[in-house]
């Protein structure tokens, strides 16, 4: 495995070092807030970052396995088609903006515009697990795909801000623990799961224990609730067909 | 629906001793205005016309003429038949009203009173049959001062492209034509933003690919083919809201090339999520930089809204290679109906202002200007190449070559012209074959028509041409309206 000081290196060269390098495996030390780190990668290589990740983390990426023991910052996942990012730490806003494929698993808070517009298409199949909290308009427009919000950072803070899943047409919102109605949109709709409802997202949950170190008995032991749409053809009757 | 309020738009007249009965306009309108009864007697209905004119042109007899309905509302200089009819639509649906195409209204069009230099006498004219003109235009960075790395370039041979019309909005046929067009004519189409579907691939040194904020179809090969990339923030048909793509149109072939769920509607959102500020739009220029290694130039579509000149500043500032301003005349598949006819501003205005503010920025040579929205004939290409536009984008004149009849009604997917449609049947009304012809038809024709319009004027070349004011004047024109444009009036 190659390990590269991002220190020696000013943005453009790092990347470009990155480039060529031809191995499965490579190790960054001393990432801070270098860009586009991966961003654009159509491969299956194993990228393992330690300090913090600059904007677009891992952006249109397909297949590329990132490991960020530090913070994201804005637009982790940005439009990524495929592939697995995890952050051991907090990432800024709009992570999964248009994600088609693939995983985020954040162990701690993500910012506003979490997965905004992520869609899925047969086996493209997004999802994104926060460990803490989102903020605002997480799920906006949202067309397919899963976002868990698990809030065991255990802060008193909504598990996420206003607006969440306004506009969203498909796919599903999971929050666990006490929901924050008033900030959903109105065209969402809630149901509380039983425990053997959990099937669909029990894999990602094992996962988010096992990538963190959590404890999976810790993570069920709240009631997760479901947010999907009631309308998937939200705005079909706000138009009127006209010839001038 | 409440109470019957209006005639039909169209009246369509069948000449009985003319038709034959042999049912091709029948077979031919998706709106089935055309019918035979038992006994052999041909029926309209005219309340289902758009006015397409389909099936007055295949009939084999012309036995048919679709003509604007000739009751008219009582004469009123302020509330006009549209205002009357647009009301009376609203009143019985409550919808805002939707449309396709661009903004037909009149207003006052810039590139009809402006006119052409010629030579006379004092310096001789070209004549384009016996010397090489030059058409050949490089869209991209050109500024040498930052020595940084190699500046990719998009060459056309012709100052001409299509603008992006995403499969869905139009048909796989018309994409396939445009696309072959463009590889013949050596100049590039556009995919829009609905991404590429895998049978235009091989296209890819002629494609523009689109990434809008709804991000469809976008992935690493979708960057990959193709000579440029283009980040539409803004259509001049639609200045400031996003896209539609209603379910209907979502077939399975579409919904595989955007990545989205069959029947379910493809909305963009009114901004790029990861756009907020110029710093944000460089950020995300950059991060398509780095995707595609430095190899494609990076285009950056806006439509031509009030401040155009500070806003093309900032986007030449944010990295962008290309610039391209989209005029209020800019079409859709769909629009909201005021939106399209009351928001932004005349491409001619736009351009001449951003060309301008770049050239005394001293930074005009850092981005290509391409000039979208309107552009009707060749004489509309030449005059806003003067005004400052490198190239220009054609998508409505490009469909009017496919057979388009401006009917306006886009937004249904019932297109009897087979262009902006998904459905299979009517989508076979276009053979690409024929299309592309036509197309590359349209290109050549434009290309020998400036070239004479440039010989006349003494050039030789389109780089001589650009930005070149005094070869133009303009007539009936206000003072500050020929200071906005940067030209003389006529006789001056």
């Amino acid at each position: 495995m190659t390990v590269i000081d991002a220190g020696q290196y000013d943005q453009a060269a790092l990347l470009e070092v990155l480039a060529n390098v031809n191995e499965p495996e490579i190790e960054v030390v001393h990432v801070n807030g270098q860009r586009y780190l991966g961003c654009g990668w159509k491969n299956r290589k194993k990228l393992i970052l330690r300090g913090t990740a600059g904007n677009n983390l891992g952006a249109f990426a397909e297949g590329p396995h990132i490991v960020l023991y530090g913070n994201g910052q804005e637009g982790v996942g940005n439009t990524m088609s495929e592939g697995l990012i995890v952050v051991h730490g907090r990432v800024g806003d709009i992570a999964g903006y248009g994600m088609r494929g693939g995983a985020l698993y954040i162990r701690d808070n993500a910012g506003y515009r979490l997965g905004i517009h992520m869609k899925a298409y047969l086996q493209k199949q997004p999802v994104i697990v926060v460990g803490g909290r989102a903020g605002a308009f997480t799920g906006e427009y949202m067309a397919g795909g899963t976002i868990i919000i698990l809030g065991l950072n255990d802060d008193n803070r909504p598990l996420v801000g206003p607006w969440c899943g306004t506009g969203m047409y498909s796919g599903a919102i999971y929050l666990r623990g006490e929901v924050p109605y008033e900030h959903l949109a109105p065209n969402t709709t809630c149901q509380v799961l039983q425990a053997d409802e959990l099937e669909p997202i029990m894999d990602y949950l094992q996962r988010y224990a096992e990538y963190f170190d959590y404890d999976i008995e810790k993570i069920l032991s709240q009631p997760f609730t479901r947010i999907t749409t009631v309308n998937k053809r939200l705005y079909k009757h706000m138009y009127t067909g006209f010839v001038s | 629906m409440t109470m019957k309020m209006l005639t039909p738009a169209f009246a369509v007249q069948r000449d009985t001793e003319r038709c034959i009965g042999c049912g091709v306009c029948i077979n031919q309108c998706i709106n089935e205005v055309h019918h035979m009864d038992e006994d052999g007697w041909m029926w309209v209905d005219e309340d289902r016309c758009v006015g397409c004119q389909r099936c007055g042109v295949l009939c084999p007899t012309h036995a048919l003429s679709i003509t604007e309905f000739p009751m008219q509302f009582r004469g009123n200089q302020y509330w006009s038949p549209s205002h009357i009819r647009e009301i009376y639509a609203q009143a019985q649906t409550g919808g805002v009203l939707l449309t396709g195409m661009g903004n037909p209204r009149r207003y006052r069009c810039y590139f009809d009173h402006l006119l052409l230099n010629a030579s006379q006498v004092t310096n001789p004219s070209i004549d384009p049959l016996r010397e090489p003109m030059e058409l050949t235009t490089y869209l991209g960075n050109k500024d040498v001062e930052v020595p940084d790395r190699e500046k990719p370039q998009l060459k056309l041979k012709v100052p001409v492209m299509f603008a992006a019309m995403s499969y869905g909005a139009v048909s796989l046929n018309v994409q396939n034509s445009l696309a072959m067009a463009a590889r013949e004519a050596g100049t590039m189409w556009n995919t829009g933003e609905g991404g590429l579907h895998a049978d235009l691939r091989e296209f890819a040194p002629h494609t523009i690919v689109q990434v809008a904020s709804g991000r469809f179809g976008v992935n690493p090969d979708y960057l990959g083919a193709a000579a440029a990339v283009e980040i539409k923030i803004g259509q001049g048909a639609k200045p400031g809201i996003g896209g539609h793509l209603p379910g209907e149109k979502v077939t399975p072939d579409v919904a595989r090339t955007r990545m989205i769920p069959t029947w379910s509607d493809a909305i963009s959102p009114a901004p790029h999520h990861d756009i907020y500020s110029i710093e944000d739009l460089a950020q995300l220029v950059e991060t398509l930089k780095v995707a595609t290694r430095y190899t494609k130039p990076i285009s950056v579509k806006v439509a031509a809204v009030h401040n155009i000149a500070a806003i093309a500043s900032g986007i030449v500032r944010a990295g962008a290679d290309i610039v391209v301003i989209d005029g209020f005349r800019g079409a859709t598949g769909a629009a909201p109906l005021r939106i399209r006819d009351n928001t932004g501003i005349p491409i001619e205005v736009a351009l001449a202002q951003v060309h301008q503010r770049l050239l005394d920025e001293g930074i005009r040579q850092r981005a290509s200007l391409v000039a979208s929205g309107g552009i009707r004939s060749s004489a509309d290409v030449i005059k806003a190449i003067i005004l400052g536009a490198d190239a220009v984008y054609i998508g409505t004149a490009a469909l009017i070559a496919l057979g388009c009849h401006m009917c306006q009604c886009c937004f249904t997917g019932r297109c009897n012209w087979g262009i902006a449609t998904t459905d299979a049947r009517l989508s076979k009304r276009l053979n690409p074959r024929l299309g592309a012809e036509m197309a590359a038809n349209l290109l050549q024709a434009w290309a020998h028509e400036i070239k004479e319009m440039m010989g006349g004027m003494g050039i030789n070349s389109v780089d001589s041409l650009r930005g070149n004011r005094l070869m133009l004047r303009g007539v009936g024109l206000e003072r500050h309206e020929l200071e906005l444009l940067g030209v003389l009036a006529a006789g001056e």
